[in-house]
């Protein structure tokens, strides 16, 4: 028995040439070959079957090839996988007829693959079915002809199809392989005449085993602040390591509009029967190998789709993905891929990490050429309001743990067209003698159609220095990673309101320890997503100043900031505040290079208690 | 008197003369476990009457530091017995009030009470915060003539605005001393940062002419405590020391010279 592939060419579609010559023998007095009852043929790790050739493909029931009669099969023309010759002495002309694929778990094996051999002789069908085992693990690939009618044949020919849908798939890598065969003649059912048939592979060798997946990922479009879906395309060549992993982080700004949405109940998660209100997106992919990968989803099958759920693996959201493995003829359910999201809590840059990407299902290893993720939901994606050259960034992963950092470059547009005019105000409460302690309030208001807030820094009066005694305890850089600072640390409260979440986001504003020269004042506000907010403390011209140097590119219609009075307050009078107004100093720039200085008085009790006075 | 002992006569008194400026300009260091203060201090002018006292400016500091470089406990009292020779005069002077200079830069605190002023001197302080590279915090020091609480005091309003503009004021207590000194100074000192800083060094120079019911006046005058025929005299100065708060108490007495000033 001789089967052998159409090429040399390492991880190509190939067909399959299969010879099972039985000589007869001539002598007079000599025994004639005992007809064959059983054959296997066992292609080495590597080859295995391809995915492409099902696109399109059908299947033969068991009613339409007819097995146990001898009507003629009526199996569609999609079915057919080759063509079969038989000759023997029997007849005078040899028996034609073709390989067509079975239904899937619709076969006398029960099995997922099986093909019938189904040829025509004379006033008879001969129709054979055969059982193709695949390894559930490596996809190694057994076909195994048995209980073969005992009919003397000198040559079988099996001619399965070639070109980009070929069922099999030659190995990724070059080398010398070897096909095993298994002849077993009914005479000895027991003693197989056992071949081993050399399959070198030592064409189109280059790239095999390399790792250089590509990356494209923009908006469709691209003018800043708008919403607009995002597309995100990994693909990978031929030959490359299959895709594992697949990080991405989104460009500062690249943000999702959560307010409102629905979230896909946990319970449901694993399965990816979400709700349909939690859809944001499809996914679309090509596996395989080959000129004509296969595209998921194919027409007339279920429609892939991506959902947004709760809480994984640490990440406050997550990301299903679910592909109906359904191509040809065959289903083999869902394919569910769960992608941690999560926020940069300095950037606000969403970082999604995928779950391992399965890598065979069936037996039949799933090559990806194509992962396409496009988030359409309506108002979902919202663009960057800064149109400086951003970039999505990947660490992508082979199945041999090789990382690749693909990153490709976005922007927006037309910037100028946004507005930037936050208005910022203080007010204090506490004394406003010379040595009290104050308790200093700032609200920052942004206005519609404003680009987002990319720096500030806040320069308060003279009049106001640091209660240095009030410094408790610094929050260090372990304990805030930690979510452990020490109560001592906390030193006011921040609130943020933005549009884009459901609920503000807020917490406790910490001294934390820092690389600049003193420690930072750190808002660290907690909701649906954590940020962290952190100013720079310095001085200028004998004022405390506080700059903000990295805000997050997310829009927030108000922002509070807290600061504690008392024996908390680190603010003290150095003159009476009644005296002569007392201003800040503010500088802003938005993310769209725009800038905003005001010098807003800081509003004091002064007033009220003249008031108050005035009344009496 | 020949002209050999007269020449040696002279250069005695030379030598003298350098000692006394050297020791001055010097430094008493003390030392307890890993822990070193070095105080400085002096009177000028060096030449002050036998008889009766003259004007005088006081100078007085310390140095803080460890042997091992560790951080040093913190600072936590000063005190400076000044030797009684030395009289502090008050007359005269206003009186400053806590809160007219607390917390205020040294402009403001000098434009509040520029009558009061009566001393100036530098702070240095070290603060290490956890995760923190230690930064020097350093400022001015202002003497102001005060009251507080009813009591006769000295302010030292300090003020820096590295790393951030803020103000301290020390309250030196006043009080009797006993033997050879005087008059006592004694401050308590808050704690710098928190628990994370710690003093490295505090100067302080005391003097003040001013006019009181017409006639000329000074905080302080000293006299020469030279005996007869001798025109060099070596005193006990002051008695300083500082308090930490780990217990240890770091003091010296500071032994000066000055001279007779002829008439």
């Amino acid at each position: 028995m001789t089967p052998l592939p159409g090429t040399h060419r390492a991880h190509s579609p190939t067909g399959l040439d299969v010879s099972i010559e039985v000589p007869s023998n001539e002598a007079p007095d000599g025994f004639s070959a005992s007809t064959v009852k059983r054959t296997v043929i066992e292609f080495p790790e590597g080859m295995t079957v391809s995915p492409s050739a099902v696109a399109g493909l059908d299947a033969c029931s068991e009613a339409q090839v007819g097995l146990g009669n001898n009507d003629a099969p009526t199996c569609p023309s999609g079915a057919k996988l080759g063509n079969v010759t038989i000759e023997t002495q029997l007849l005078k002309d040899p028996l034609q007829g073709e390989v067509v694929l079975a239904k899937q778990k619709e076969n006398p094996f029960n099995s997922t693959y099986a093909v019938y051999l189904l040829a025509k002789g004379l006033g008879f069908y001969l129709k054979l079915p055969a059982e193709m085992n695949l390894d559930q693990e490596t996809g190694q690939l057994r076909v195994i002809f048995d209980n073969l009618p005992k009919l003397p044949f000198e040559n079988v020919h099996l001619d399965f199809r070639g070109g980009p849908t070929a069922p099999l798939v030659t190995p990724n890598t070059c080398g010398d392989y070897t096909i095993k065969t298994e002849v077993f003649p009914w005479a000895r059912p027991n003693e197989p005449v056992v071949d081993s048939v050399p399959m070198p592979i030592n064409e189109n060798c280059e790239g095999g085993g390399e790792f250089n997946p590509r990356l494209q990922a923009g908006v469709e479009n691209p003018v800043a602040g708008a919403k607009s879906p995002l597309v995100i395309r990994v693909t990978r060549e031929d030959g490359e390591q299959n895709l594992s992993k697949i990080e991405v982080t989104l460009p500062k700004g690249e943000i999702a509009n959560l307010k409102g949405l629905e979230v896909c109940p946990e319970d449901v998660a694993a399965s990816g029967n979400c709700p349909a209100g939690s859809q944001v997106g499809i996914a679309t992919s090509a596996l395989g190998t080959g000129a004509f990968p296969l595209f998921v989803p194919q027409a007339g099958k279920e429609p892939t789709a991506l959902y947004f759920a709760g809480p994984y693996k640490g990440a406050p959201y997550s990301l299903i993905t679910k592909v109906p493995a359904q191509a040809g003829p065959f289903d083999f359910g869902d394919i569910v891929v769960r992608t941690a999201i999560d926020l940069n809590p300095v950037t606000a840059q969403v970082i999604a990490k995928s779950d391992p990407l399965p890598q065979i299902l069936e037996g039949v290893p799933i090559q990806y050429r194509d992962v396409r993720i496009e988030v359409k939901k309506p108002d979902f994606s919202v663009n960057p309001t800064s149109c400086e050259q951003r970039y999505v960034t990947t660490t992508i992963t082979s199945i041999d743990g090789t990382e690749a950092h693909p990153s490709v470059p976005t922007k927006v547009g037309d910037c100028g067209a946004l507005n930037f005019g936050p208005k910022l105000k203080f007010k204090v409460k506490g004394g406003t003698n010379r040595g009290d302690f104050q308790a200093l309030t700032a609200i920052l208001k942004t206005g519609k159609k404003e680009a987002n807030m990319s720096r500030v820094q806040v320069a308060l009066p003279h009049a106001l220095f640091l209660a240095q005694e009030h410094i408790g305890t610094v929050c260090t850089r372990v304990q805030f990673a930690a979510d452990n600072c020490p109560a001592a640390s906390v030193y006011g409260f921040a609130r943020a309101i933005t549009p884009l979440l459901d609920k503000p986001l807020e917490g406790p504003v910490y001294l934390r320890s820092s690389t600049n020269p003193l420690p930072d004042l750190v808002a660290d506000l907690q909701g649906q997503f954590d940020i962290e907010l952190a100013g720079r403390i310095d001085s200028e011209n004998g004022g405390i100043r506080n700059t903000f140097e990295t805000v997050p590119d997310a829009p927030v219609t108000k922002f509070v900031l807290k600061m504690k009075g008392g024996k908390k307050s680190l603010i003290v009078n150095s003159r009476n505040l009644c005296l002569a107004p007392v201003r800040a100093k503010v500088r802003m720039v938005g993310q769209n290079g725009k800038r905003h200085n005001e010098r807003p008085a800081i509003q004091t009790s002064c007033g009220k208690k003249s008031k108050k006075g005035k009344k009496k | 008197m020949g002209r050999r002992s007269t020449r040696s006569a002279v250069a005695l008194a030379a030598v003298l003369c350098l000692l006394a400026s050297a020791s001055l300009a010097g430094a008493e260091v003390t030392q307890e476990g890993n822990l070193r203060v070095s105080f400085t201090g002096g009177i000028a002018p060096n030449a002050l009457p036998r008889k009766g006292r003259a004007p005088v400016k006081v100078r007085f500091g310390g140095e803080i530091k460890t042997i091992d470089g560790q951080a040093p406990p913190q600072l936590r009292e000063i005190s400076l017995a000044i030797n009684r020779n030395g009289k502090f005069d008050f007359r005269g002077l206003p009186a400053c009030h806590y809160h007219q200079i607390h917390p205020a830069s040294t402009k403001e605190a000098i434009a509040t009470c520029p009558d009061s002023v009566i001393g100036e001197g530098v702070f240095s302080a070290h603060v290490e915060l956890p995760e923190q590279s230690p930064f020097p915090s350093a400022g001015s020091v202002t003497a102001f003539n005060g009251a507080f609480h009813g009591r006769h005091v000295i302010f030292a309003h300090v003020f820096g605005t590295a790393p951030l503009p803020q103000s301290q004021v020390l309250v030196f207590n006043l009080s009797k001393g006993s033997g050879a000194y005087g008059t006592t100074l004694t401050a308590e000192l808050p704690r710098v940062a928190a628990e994370w800083g710690y003093v490295s060094g505090v100067s302080l120079s005391l003097s003040k002419v001013f006019r009181y019911k017409g006639k000329q006046r000074s905080l302080l005058v000293a006299g020469c405590p030279a005996p007869g025929g001798a025109e060099v005299a070596a005193f006990n100065f002051a008695r300083a020391s500082f308090g930490f708060e780990d217990g240890r108490n770091l003091g010296v007495t500071m032994t000066r010279s000055c001279r007779v000033k002829q008439p």
